[in-house]
């Protein structure tokens, strides 16, 4: 009987343990989608100034105007404009996720997760901090 | 003996809710690739080319 018992105990230790362990990110939701829709449209308009090096990506999940002087006067407003909103949507999409895995205080873990992979999937040609600086990919 | 599992168990699911001890950073990590594949890759691939 207290072999039983015991036995019961280290499998619910094992069942507690996994199930949050476990545990799968969820994106699949309907604020995460929001926010993926939002960033995919404007992702057209920075494109263009990820590939001309005036916009970079940080190591901190966010993306930095690295060289206003090479933009044209008239375009800048807007430029700062869509950086700020994309800083915005990405704080929105980690904030977002966590949400959706009932774990809002993930949210700088899933910002750390997201930082190196936004590098990583970074097209040649464009600039990415690194531990010595600005590097062009 | 038997008071004491339910307590370790108890413990541990407090601390995992409570503390990040299990956050899933490998599904993290394919998670993130996901969201940027989305929000990427089908506009960038073909834009990047026209213009350059």
């Amino acid at each position: 009987m207290r072999l039983l018992k015991f036995l019961v105990a280290i499998g619910m230790l094992v069942v507690s343990l996994n199930a949050c362990a476990m545990e799968d990110i969820q994106i699949n939701t309907p604020g995460v989608k929001a926010v993926e829709a939002r960033m995919q449209a404007r992702h057209l308009q920075l494109l263009p100034y990820y590939a001309s090096g005036a916009v970079g990506l940080n190591m901190d999940g966010t993306i930095v105007l690295r060289d206003i002087a090479s933009v044209p006067l008239a375009a800048r407003k807007n430029l700062n404009d869509l950086v700020n909103a994309e800083n915005r949507d990405r704080d929105a999409l980690y904030a977002e996720i966590a949400n959706a895995n009932a774990h809002p205080e993930w949210q700088p873990q899933i910002r750390k997760a997201f930082a190196p992979r936004w590098i990583a999937h970074a097209e040649r040609g464009w600039w990415v901090m690194s531990d010595d600086g600005w590097v062009q990919k | 003996m038997n008071k004491v599992w339910v307590a370790l168990t108890v413990f541990l699911l407090g601390a995992c809710q409570t503390v990040d001890v299990f956050f899933p950073a490998e599904s993290a990590r394919k998670a993130a690739d996901r969201v940027i594949d989305t929000v990427w890759q089908p506009v960038s691939k073909p834009v990047s080319k026209e213009q350059k």
